[in-house]
């Protein structure tokens, strides 16, 4: 049998993909919560360290709480709110990424005592300080304070998966993951799941009410194309 | 009648030891139930309707909720501290361990499929494993009485090894999703049937104070208005409204006592609320605790034979099992930027591929020998972590093509038949013990050529589908060895206490009855001969059913 084969990133791209739409990431593995960056040259300061507990296996779950503490610098906070409204800016009437808090999202998501989540920690936090040590040696104050012209100067070295600078391979994958995880939080905010079109969570009585017409027209001109016809009976 | 006020005693709240507490209450036989994990009341614990931004990192899985934060998993998952197992070198076991009030009914799948004819007599069609001590003919009734009671969505396909329901017993099924009702269609090109699924969530009013489905909100939840079956919201308040019902709550069985005649008399378990340990009579015990903590309770209890209770067989431990599981996911060009409505739905599968090839496989043109059925998952689904993966750039741009993508992924899950393989089985670990001071399972675990050839073939025909639906693969697809899941990950375990025709090569008769113990019922997955690639909830609640009858009919004509 034939198989399609995409390029390789195409794939890896796609196969990530499925794994969101299906819910299906991998759960991230525990931790303990002793690493952080320190050190006396960071531009963005010295993060506290990550403090408090995994929630359990038993969390109350009619009242989430997040039992570890945020653990970002202000100068941190103030570069990923930055970046946060490059990756969502205000679109059709729905805020920014930053006017929405999902840099307080991310800083949730380094903070927290897991594995992966750690390991990201390292990586974003190394990628933040990239991103201001390029700003600055090119004259700005500051990523959070330079002109947007100057944010995607630095930006667009590790951005696109066909364009990354040679050695910025490991930034181009932590902004890979950074861009997953605002991304994620904005489709998971009230206006970015509007954006997105998820229409659910919501009960109705009476019988599921299927495909609507306009979304069996859509489906029978797809079958239609491939010589397919529309099933009877389901 | 001694120190007690119950006549038996039943351990584990599952599917088997809910439905057994449910049909002895109802008989007029007091019951007393143990339960490993803690008291659950979905009424007052189900997040329903909660968004995954109101949860911590946006209610994605941590290794302390493996599928999730709002996931009805309760102290379980794979890993649980305190509680370890180990897997002999070159095994991989997991074994998946749910300590609440209900267990696992209270986050399954609750996909509902029938074994058949051929699946109860699998060695008399081709030579392996074994046959059941019982055909699907004897079993039927007890499969209408069981879908009846809990409500099953679906509809009689009339297909082969697929039996039909009797007249009036399935409820209607959820009408398909786009997605679905386009992979039907390339099915049914290539000449592979895909049907309604069969469910356990009402689609109609039973009159038993559940209500059906209002098609939101993942039943992996829990579903507190009853909709998505549950014993936590059915079996097991029906058998407290009756008055025979008591339920001690985190009991951590580790043994089954016997007197001098070799009866069974009680259990003894440890109170985790104050780590004492307590013995509880009975004048007979169902033991449900899911196949391998039922095989560990039992290798763990004294007895006059050295190898644990109910074992003279040698079986207990033995014949473990897994569903074969793989899966191949595609994008699909004709479902981007599609009309959106909700599609929720009863958020599990509305139809799904079963095996079609039966007739093929007799005549012996195929190299694999038992079936298999593919799962069918794409829909619009509430975004959580992971939705921003694989992107490129950022802003508008990259944000309209994660649009235009979503929902346009399917996912194909092979679900098959394992055959039961003597490098598959459990003991107790001579030198590890949990934190009870209980000894621990040792897991022994190999995949066979079975059902290796039966991944390569359910990859093929993913593929063939996706290709049919003018789609690309997407899923890196590995060898079989590599792409199968690992045994105990599809949660299906069973086997550990075998049913059979005799003493000599089996633990337990049809009904569930040990052949040492008479008055020691096992009515959990352990007791099955072999793993069909129907999921094995219906058929556990089915076979307690009649086993619990059984249990009731030989108390009544004072045989225990």
């Amino acid at each position: 049998m034939s198989r399609l084969r995409l390029p390789e990133t195409d794939r890896r791209t796609t196969l990530k993909w499925l794994l969101a739409g299906l819910g299906a990431t991998p759960a991230l593995a525990a931790c303990s919560p002793s690493q952080t960056s320190t050190g006396p040259d960071l531009l963005l300061g010295v993060p506290n360290p990550v403090s408090g507990r995994p929630y359990g296996a038993d969390p109350d779950l009619m009242n989430p709480v997040t039992p570890w503490d945020l653990t970002m610098t202000p100068a941190q906070k103030d570069l990923v709110s930055a970046l946060v409204d490059l990756v969502v800016p205000p679109m059709d009437n729905a805020p920014s990424g930053s006017a929405l808090g999902l840099q307080n999202f991310v800083d949730e998501w380094v903070s927290s005592p897991y594995e992966q989540t750690q390991a990201d920690r390292e990586n974003l936090f190394a990628m933040f300080e990239w991103l201001e040590r390029d700003v600055r040696s090119a004259g700005g104050a500051s990523f959070a304070s330079a002109p947007e012209t100057q944010q995607t100067g630095a930006l667009d070295q590790i951005a696109w998966s066909d364009r990354v600078a040679d050695g910025l391979e490991p930034h181009a994958a932590a902004f890979d993951r950074f861009r997953n995880l605002v991304v994620s939080a904005y489709f998971a905010s009230e206006p970015g799941s509007a954006w997105l079109g998820y229409i659910g969570n919501q009960p109705s009585m009476g019988d599921y009410a299927g495909p609507t017409a306009e979304a069996l027209e859509h489906l029978q001109s797809a079958l239609n194309e491939l010589g397919l016809d529309m099933p009877e009976g389901l | 009648m001694t120190d007690h006020e119950h006549d038996v005693l039943v351990i584990g709240s599952g599917a088997g030891g809910s439905m057994a507490a449910y049909v002895l209450t109802q008989a007029g036989v007091k019951v007393h139930m143990l339960e490993a994990g803690r008291n659950y009341d979905p009424v007052e614990e189900t997040p329903i309707f909660s968004e995954n931004r109101d949860a911590p990192l946006l209610g994605t899985a941590t290794p302390d909720k493996d599928f999730g934060f709002y996931n009805a998993t309760i102290d379980g998952g794979w890993d649980i501290d305190g509680e370890p197992y180990s897997s002999a070198e070159g095994s991989e076991f997991k074994w998946w361990r749910t300590r609440m009030l209900g267990g696992r009914t209270n986050h399954w799948a609750r996909n509902s499929f029938r074994m058949g004819e051929y699946d109860f007599k699998p060695k008399s069609r081709d030579g392996l494993g074994f046959d059941w001590p019982i055909s699907y003919e004897e079993l039927a009734p007890w499969y209408d009485r069981t879908e009846k009671l809990i409500g099953v969505y679906g509809v009689n396909s009339g297909l082969s090894n697929h039996p039909d329901s009797g007249t009036g017993v399935l409820q209607p099924p959820p009408k398909a999703r786009v997605p679905e009702l386009f992979a039907a269609a390339a099915a049914a090109d290539i000449g592979i049937p895909c049907v309604p699924a069969r469910r356990a969530v009402l689609t109609r009013d039973p009159g038993d104070g559940r209500s059906p489905c209002f098609w939101a909100t993942d039943c992996g939840r829990g579903c507190n208005i009853g909709a998505a079956f549950q014993t936590t919201t059915s079996l097991l308040p029906w058998a407290r409204e009756t008055g025979r019902l008591s339920i001690t709550t985190d009991a951590m069985v580790y043994e089954i006592t016997t007197g001098e005649d070799g009866q069974a008399n009680g259990a003894r378990y440890i109170d985790k609320t104050t780590g004492e340990h307590r013995f509880i009579g009975a004048r007979a015990v169902v033991l449900a605790a899911s196949a391998a903590e039922s095989a560990r309770i039992l290798l763990n209890s004294n007895a006059k034979d050295t190898g644990g209770l109910a074992n003279s067989s040698g079986q207990i431990g033995r014949n473990l099992m897994d569903t074969v599981g793989s899966g191949i996911t595609g994008q699909i060009p004709g479902l981007e930027d599609r009309p959106r409505y909700n599609e929720d739905g009863a958020m599990g599968m509305h139809v799904y591929i079963p095996f079609w090839l039966y007739e093929e496989q007799a005549a012996g043109q195929l190299d694999f020998p038992r079936g298999y059925h593919l799962e069918i998952y794409s829909q619009f689904s509430a975004p959580g972590v992971g939705w921003g993966a694989g992107l490129d750039g950022y802003g508008r741009g990259a944000l309209e093509s994660a649009r235009r993508y979503y929902g346009s992924f399917i996912h194909f899950a092979q679900r098959g038949e394992m055959i039961p393989n003597e490098n598959c089985f459990a003991e107790i670990d001579a030198e590890q013990k949990d934190k009870f001071g209980i000894p621990v399972l040792k897991f022994h675990y190999k995949h066979s050529e079975h059902e290796y050839g039966q991944v390569a073939h359910a990859q093929q025909a993913s593929i063939e589908l996706i290709e049919r639906m003018g789609g690309r693969v997407v899923s890196d697809v590995k060898a079989p060895a590599d792409a199968i899941a690992a045994g105990g990950e599809i949660i299906h375990e069973i086997g550990t206490a075998r049913m059979g025709a005799s003493a000599a090569d089996s633990v337990t008769n049809s009904y569930g009855q040990t052949w040492d113990v008479p008055n020691l019922f096992i009515l959990d997955g352990a007791i099955f001969a072999s793993k069909a690639h129907k999921n094995p909830t219906l058929s556990i609640l089915t076979l307690a059913m009649r086993g619990a009858d059984h249990l009731v009919n030989e108390m009544k004509r004072g045989a225990l």
